[in-house]
């Protein structure tokens, strides 16, 4: 091939080729948009009488008789009414009694061929004479001696409140010693602490001085002996085998200190052991308790310059086998400063002993705390004074039981207008309805280890709307009704309650007239008695968790009759939950209502934007027809209500603000006053659809 | 200007640049094919249309840019009973060679070349297309019949080999290719129905179908092989007879690829929701659920397909004037797409030197009866073709139901 038709055949390729990677030719219809008229059931409910007044309202019977039940507790009282939490404060300064610095004891020999070289010629006579068997001539008066006593490794210094500091001389010469003139004095203040002229020594005998350390005597620990001078008889003449490691020996015995300030070395010892009991405010006489909340704490400041040992401890308390103990190290303060620490235990779960130190079986709510401080031998050299002490703050925060055991007192308690919301017509806003029937079981449940009695004075029931009240009249009114004492399950740690069930309908009193006024609050007075005119007894018990509970089990059987009742409901709503891609432009809804109820609904729908402001009406007033009854007054046959309404562009942008929808229903029994029962299987079905512009992509 | 006729234009301008350089001296088309040994070929395609729907009322649903209501309503009027609707996009680039020689009587050549094709085929119904276009409101209390509906979308790219064999009488081709599937969507409804109730209180649905859709991997998403094959017999008095098909093939897709299937009735009547006071609920996201969950139960997994084939016959006289009538034949063809229908295609051709023009009348494919028109010039170097069929589609887009248009070009190297 040429280059010419090489050039034309690249030229060919390059304008062809290129189509062989068109990527596609059809039209991309996913692309268009368009709208289309889409006309389809969005949503459908079965509206019942439940869904009306609330799910949980609501019962029925083997026949399909609604009841309108409410189970509503009324009064509570338990161990949070009848204790305050426990909490008591114990400080403690702990200055240094005494400090123990043990018997201290010093051993110094001086041989004689150290004495002899302070002697002179005498002295060298002797030296050379070592071995000799040669007569020693009398000595009128020796030179002085003096050398150093060092006590450094035990002590630097003492200042002393008292103490005995005791010198044995032991004369291992073989010559007596008389008018021994000797003293020991502090190298380094200069003064004497002992001296003395003892008149005879002799040889191979032992004499001993003593002095009284008091009146802040001050002790150094590096200290020098002097011997002023001594004379002696000589030995009379009589050859005496001369030895020169023959030796005076000095022991210094210094004991029974009592030192006011000391550097040195500590022995171990206690710093400060204190017990103290506490009472529990209670009038109930309790054995024991378990901890169900609180604290032990301790604070402690010290100035001792040596690591201290502080146990804070409730013998009485335990938990699994261990007492209650808080245990810490305090750390040395620095010199001329303190040292501190906070510490903390939480205490639940331990069961206390309430029976105190002695444990005598008639003593009740008292424990008691044991508080020990000590320091250890660390054989450090520092600095202590009764000057140092130890501060102590320590206590229990807020203690509380989750069971107590013991007498729980004999007491009545009373309650006058107490007053609590019912939940019963809460959403009803007016109207007026007629019951044929109404019932109230009156159930306490007493989880209390003791004989109770519980007396209901007077009860009203007030409806705050209409401002109206109406007493309830009942044939128990002002009766004690008896609550017997639980039995305690200890195994499983609870109690297990006894339940007593207390009847009020309209044989034994008004009660349909109290709910007629609609009430929304109820106001009684009460008493409860714990072990009414009973002697002690010690095995009652009460947990925490288990108050005493008054119930209220509230039955209204649906055979009734209404007008106007209003009844309103606010639900969430969101337009986007319903058109997330905001695809619906505009359109024509219906709400398609196949009323199976015997009663006339006048509704109305309000839409709210997010400050709950009304900015669109849905439906206004529209009726749903009642079913249709047959002779006995039963449902016979639903009845249709068609509610529309457009929504154009406009409004669905008004939709998409709205986030609640309101609901106001107006309900009134066909044949009223006429009072109709309501069954299980009577509702509405409710079809909403829509015919709307939907957009294609 | 719409999308198809700048690609048409495209096309056409850049084939009139090609040609118009390699012009040079002619001779007859069949003198040419006796004595090329090697050439070059390009060809390329393009062609779209609706055997119910007019071209003015398909060309401006498809290519304007909004669907207001006027389209709509134009579409609509224009719907029959069962319609359909069809594209195809074919390139080819090829090299030929025959050998001088001849061995056991037969003179032997080999092509190779890559094409890239891709082709739309659908059926649907009256009421299907109303559905689409305006929504279920119009059927209000009535049914919607959506079957039969189906369509098929291909798209592949295309590397092939072909052996061929003549006598003086007989030639023959054999290929194979392998194929690189680009694109792969089927929907076959085979039952489909859709009643909305008085004020939509309910929708009845019924519906069979299955869609198959290869994965989402780019390029290439599909891997398979075709093969083609043709034989033409000549007579002395200039008859040529031709059988063949091509793209007889089988393409595997991928495992991102996707089958969706239902046989299903189902009653729609809304979301329930418990509560008529609790509306928190996403009222038309639940409804999304519980349809996917009857009508959308989709599986992810590699499925394998036909390709789409295509088998011609022809007959043709060649009666190789240099000036008049030059030849004139029938030809059919047929694709395996739905909605299409063997296109039969009857033409003559005149001659006058080296230009020829051959009108020609149909009836199928993607369309009904059909006017086109093929112009040419032929040299002993060069063949080059420009062809518009379904011309009624643009002259009178009120009835003419598509329009398409083709180019080739064969030049000799050697």
């Amino acid at each position: 091939m040429n280059s010419k038709l090489q050039q034309r055949a690249l030229f060919a390729a390059s304008v062809i080729f290129p189509l062989l990677f068109q990527t596609s030719c059809s039209p991309e219809l996913s692309e268009k948009s368009w709208n289309v008229d889409v006309l389809a059931p969005i949503a459908w409910t079965s509206l019942e009488v439940r869904d009306i007044v609330g799910d949980t309202l609501v019962e029925a019977n083997s026949e399909g008789l609604l009841s309108l039940v409410r189970r509503q507790q009324v009064f509570e009282y338990g161990m949070d009414d009848l204790l305050e939490p426990y909490s008591s404060t114990f400080q403690n300064t702990a200055k240094l009694q005494t400090l123990d610095l043990g018997t201290r004891k010093l051993t110094q020999e001086l041989s004689l061929g150290q004495i002899a070289s302070t002697q002179g010629a005498l002295g060298n006579f002797i030296i050379i004479n070592h071995g000799n068997s040669i007569p020693i001539p009398p000595i009128s008066s020796s030179g002085a001696i003096s050398y150093p006593v060092q006590a450094n490794n035990l002590f630097t210094s003492m200042t002393l409140l008292d103490g005995w500091m005791v010198l044995s001389i032991r004369n291992r010469l073989p010559i007596d010693l008389v008018n021994f003139d000797y003293s020991l004095v502090n190298s380094a203040a200069g003064n004497t602490v002992i001296g003395s002229v003892i008149p005879s020594i002799p040889a191979n005998a032992t004499v001993k001085d003593s002095v009284r350390l008091n009146n802040y005597t001050v002790l150094e620990g590096s200290m020098i002996a002097n011997i002023n001078g001594f004379s002696s008889p000589g030995t009379g003449g009589v050859g005496v085998l001369i030895d020169t490691t023959d030796f005076l020996r000095f022991e210094v015995l210094i004991r029974d200190l009592e030192p006011y300030e000391a550097t040195a070395i500590f022995p171990a010892q206690e710093l400060l052991d204190y017990t103290e009991e506490s009472l529990l405010p209670t009038d109930f006489k309790l054995v024991s308790m378990v901890i169900d909340t609180g604290v032990l704490y301790m604070e402690a400041v010290t100035t001792v310059e040596e690591e201290v040992y502080l146990d804070y401890e409730i013998p009485s308390a335990t938990l699994g086998g261990q007492t209650l103990l808080l245990a810490e190290t305090l750390p040395p303060a620095p010199a001329n400063g303190v040292n501190s620490i906070v510490s903390t235990r939480n205490i639940e779960g331990y069961t206390v002993d309430l029976h105190g130190i002695s444990g005598d079986p008639n003593v009740f709510n008292t424990f008691y705390a044991h508080l020990r401080a000590r320091i250890d031998s660390t054989g450090n050299m520092v600095f202590i004074s009764l000057e140092d002490s130890i501060f102590l703050i320590t206590g229990i925060e807020g203690m509380m039981p989750s069971k107590v055991n013991g007498w729980l007192g004999s007491d009545t308690a009373v309650s006058d207008n107490e007053s609590i919301d019912l939940f019963l017509f809460e959403d009803l806003l007016g109207g007026s309805f007629d019951l044929e029937a109404a019932r109230i079981d009156l159930e306490v449940i007493n989880p209390m280890g003791a004989e109770m009695e519980f007396v209901l004075t007077d009860v009203r029931a007030r409806n705050t709307r209409t401002q109206s009240t109406q007493a309830l009249q009942w044939t128990e009114l002002g009766q004690a009704l008896q609550l017997p004492g639980a039995s305690d399950l200890v195994a499983l740690d609870q109690s297990q309650p006894t339940e007593s069930h207390f009847l009020i309908d309209e044989g034994n009193s008004n009660l349909d007239e109290l709910f007629e006024i609609q009430p929304n609050r109820l106001l009684y007075d009460l008493e409860i008695r714990t072990n009414p005119g009973l002697p002690p007894n010690y095995s009652g018990f009460l947990y925490r968790d288990q108050p005493i509970e008054v119930w209220l089990n509230l039955e209204v059987p649906l055979h009734l009759s209404f007008e106007h009742l209003l009844l309103s409901d606010t639900s969430g709503f969101n337009f986007a939950d319903i058109d997330p891609e905001e695809r619906v432009e505009s359109g024509f809804f219906s709400m398609i209502c196949d009323n199976g109820l015997p009663f006339e609904a006048r509704m109305e729908i309000i839409a709210l934007d997010s400050l709950n402001q009304a900015i669109d009406t849905l439906v206004n007033g529209g009726i749903v027809a009642p079913a249709v009854l047959d002779d006995n007054d039963l449902v016979n046959e639903s009845v249709r209500s068609i509610f529309e309404f457009e929504a154009d562009a406009e409004r669905i942008a008004i939709l998409r603000r709205a986030r609640k929808l309101v609901f106001n229903g107006d309900y009134t029994t066909t044949n009223a006053p006429d009072r109709l029962k309501l069954f299980d299987h009577y509702a509405t079905e409710i079809r909403l659809t829509g015919e709307f512009q939907f957009r294609v992509n | 200007m719409s999308a198809l006729h700048f690609k048409a234009l495209w096309v056409a301008a850049g084939f009139c640049w090609t040609t118009a350089a390699f012009a040079q001296q002619t001779d007859s088309l069949e003198a040419a094919r006796k004595t090329l040994n090697q050439s070059l070929i390009f060809e390329v395609s393009q062609i779209e249309g609706s055997r119910s729907i007019s071209y003015g009322a398909l060309r401006d649903f498809l290519y304007s840019e909004g669907l207001d209501e006027s389209v709509k309503l134009d579409l609509s009027d224009a719907l029959q009973t069962q319609n359909n609707y069809g594209n195809a996009f074919e390139a080819r680039m090829a090299f030929r060679q025959w050998s001088p020689k001849r061995k056991l009587g037969a003179q032997r050549g080999f092509e190779f070349g890559i094409e890239n094709t891709q082709v739309f085929g659908a059926r649907f119904s009256e009421d299907a297309a109303k559905l689409a276009l305006f929504g279920n409101a119009g059927f209000e209390g009535q049914t919607a019949r959506l079957d039969p509906m189906d369509y098929e979308l291909a798209s592949w790219f295309q590397a092939y080999f072909e052996q061929m064999f003549r006598t003086d009488v007989w030639q023959y081709t054999v290929g194979l290719g392998f194929v690189i599937g680009n694109e792969y969507e089927r929907f076959e409804l085979d039952r489909g129905s859709l009643y909305t109730a008085e004020n939509g209180e309910y929708l009845d649905v019924d519906a069979q179908y299955e869609l198959l859709k290869a994965g989402e991997t780019g390029f290439v998403k599909g891997l398979g092989a075709s093969l083609r094959a043709s034989v033409e017999h000549s007579s002395v008095k200039g008859w040529k007879t031709r059988l063949g098909f091509r793209d007889l093939g089988y393409v595997h897709w991928n495992s991102l690829s996707t089958t969706v299937s239902a046989d299903s009735s189902f009653r729609y009547s809304g979301e329930e929701f418990p509560n008529i006071f609790d509306l928190r609920d996403s009222l038309l996201l639940g409804t999304d659920d519980r349809l996917d969950r009857s009508f959308f139960s989709s599986e992810e997994s590699a499925f394998g397909s036909w390709l789409p084939f295509e088998l011609s016959a022809g007959i043709e006289r060649d009666l190789n004037a240099k000036k008049g009538l030059d030849g004139y034949g029938l030809s059919v063809v047929y694709r395996a797409l739905p909605g299409m229908i063997p296109r039969t295609t009857a033409f003559a051709r005149w001659a006058i030197d080296r230009w020829y023009f051959a009108p020609e009348l149909s009836y199928g494919g993607f369309t009904g009866a059909g006017l086109g028109i093929s112009i040419g010039h032929r040299s002993n170097d060069w063949e080059w073709q420009v062809r518009a069929r379904d011309l009624q589609g643009p002259l009178a887009p009120q009835w003419g139901g598509g329009f398409g248009l083709d180019a080739r070009l064969r030049y000799r190297l050697y």
